[in-house]
């Protein structure tokens, strides 16, 4: 059993979830998940953290935005 | 994304430079220096160009600036003018106008490119809508939460388009246009919104404790808890609450936690954007997730959504653990 221990865990949870970590230290810490429960739900938190994030922020642009957009770069091109 | 590609080299495998001469300013090479260089990658996006730290991409890092810089003309009421006070407020290194359309003029180089948007160059506007506008939903959401209201961001996204459009033959095809319009857009936001608004915690926020953010981190209300009924909890609140919770927390925190979260920039990325070390990309993401998860943890138990229940069952000795 090479378990990288809940404090490395810990640590290295944020850094895991934004797909930062090597390979070896990322299969390490996937290792120690799967049998501590305290790490798998703190990083299970954090999946639904980031989830909800993204759910919250999908804006769409208004109509008139792409319009203005694109007429300002018809100008710019058209501009000499 | 597979812990494998982390590996994979920023610098894309062909870079083809004009010769420095013609890109005549010599302005000092005085970019500060960065760790672009042991970042890891990201496979969803094209690889960065810009780590060569060469001196041809540091001059035209700078010629890329003083396009940005001066707007061309019909830009004027964008006051573009503003990236001046931040010298090194570039998008992302080189360009190389051998990647132009071959059907371009001859003649049309780096400096006609200076002057100004040449004439004939419909099909530079038609590459850039085709390549840049796809991205238009998600930097009005990134706008959005820089900004706080829908008609800053619609003109923060507005300058930012034309201030990438002005500067788009420096941009080289195939590297990462998405990273090089977020660093426009955070650029721009800086130089002109931040300023506006006057934020408090402009430089400082990094250097703030916790508690001063109005935290405890010892006595989070997620320590009380069980960790499976705070995930829960979390999960089921509105986007509304969500959205309130990340535009309260410090705008360098948020936009970090956007950055990551959102649009899955790698931490290198980010630094790229953000212009600061990788380290500090690394703090301020630990420090707003931590900030987001401990206020939507507490809208939670103030909303009673979940949690209350879930707690009581999970530490049922607790006091005031009581089942009715």
């Amino acid at each position: 059993m090479t378990d990288c221990g809940c404090e490395k865990a810990k640590r290295d949870l944020e850094e895991y979830l934004h797909h930062e970590l090597e390979r070896t230290e990322y299969a390490d810490i996937t290792e120690h998940m799967a049998g501590c429960v305290d790490c798998a739900e703190e990083h299970h938190i954090g999946v639904v953290l980031t989830d909800a994030v993204k759910r919250a922020c999908r804006d769409t642009a208004p109509e008139q935005l792409r319009e203005h957009v694109m007429v300002q770069l018809r100008l710019l091109t058209r501009h000499v | 994304m597979p812990a494998a590609v982390l590996d994979a080299p920023l610098l894309p495998d062909v870079v083809e430079w004009p010769p420095v001469e013609s890109w005549a300013m010599s302005l000092p090479s005085d970019r500060p220096v960065d760790d672009r260089e042991v970042g890891p990658s990201d496979e969803q996006e094209s690889p960065l160009e810009g780590a060569a730290g060469d001196e041809a991409d540091e001059d035209l890092d700078h010629e890329v600036q003083d396009a940005l810089a001066e707007p061309v003309d019909g830009a004027d009421e964008t006051d573009a003018a503003t990236l001046d006070d931040e010298a090194d407020a570039v998008p992302f290194g080189p360009a190389a106008t051998s990647h132009r359309d071959p059907s371009e003029p001859a003649g049309t180089g780096p400096d006609a490119a200076l002057e100004d948007v040449a004439p004939g160059d419909e099909e530079l506007r038609e590459l850039f809508e085709q390549q840049a506008l796809p991205f238009l939903d998600q930097l009005y959401a990134a706008g959005m939460r820089m900004t706080r209201n829908p008609a800053d961001a619609q003109d923060l996204v507005q300058e930012t388009y034309v201030k990438a459009f002005s500067a788009f033959r420096q941009y080289q095809q195939g590297t990462n246009l998405k990273a090089w319009l977020y660093r426009i857009l955070t650029n721009t936001f800086i130089n002109s919104y931040r300023k506006k608004q006057r934020d408090p915690y402009k430089n400082t926020i990094d250097d703030l404790e916790d508690w001063q953010l109005g935290e405890a981190v010892s006595t989070t209300s997620a320590s009380r808890v069980s960790r499976s009924a705070e995930a829960e909890a979390i999960d089921h609140l509105p986007d509304s609450t969500v959205k309130d919770a990340l535009q309260s927390i410090p705008e360098d925190f948020r936009l970090a936690v956007y950055l990551a979260d959102v649009e899955g920039f790698s931490y290198q990325e980010i630094a790229d954007i953000m212009k600061t070390p990788v380290g500090t990309v690394m703090s301020r993401l630990h420090r707003g997730r931590r900030l987001l998860r401990d206020r939507l943890t507490g809208y939670a138990q103030e909303r009673g959504i979940a949690m209350g229940e879930i707690s009581r069952r999970a530490t049922p000795t607790r006091k005031g653990a009581v089942t009715p």
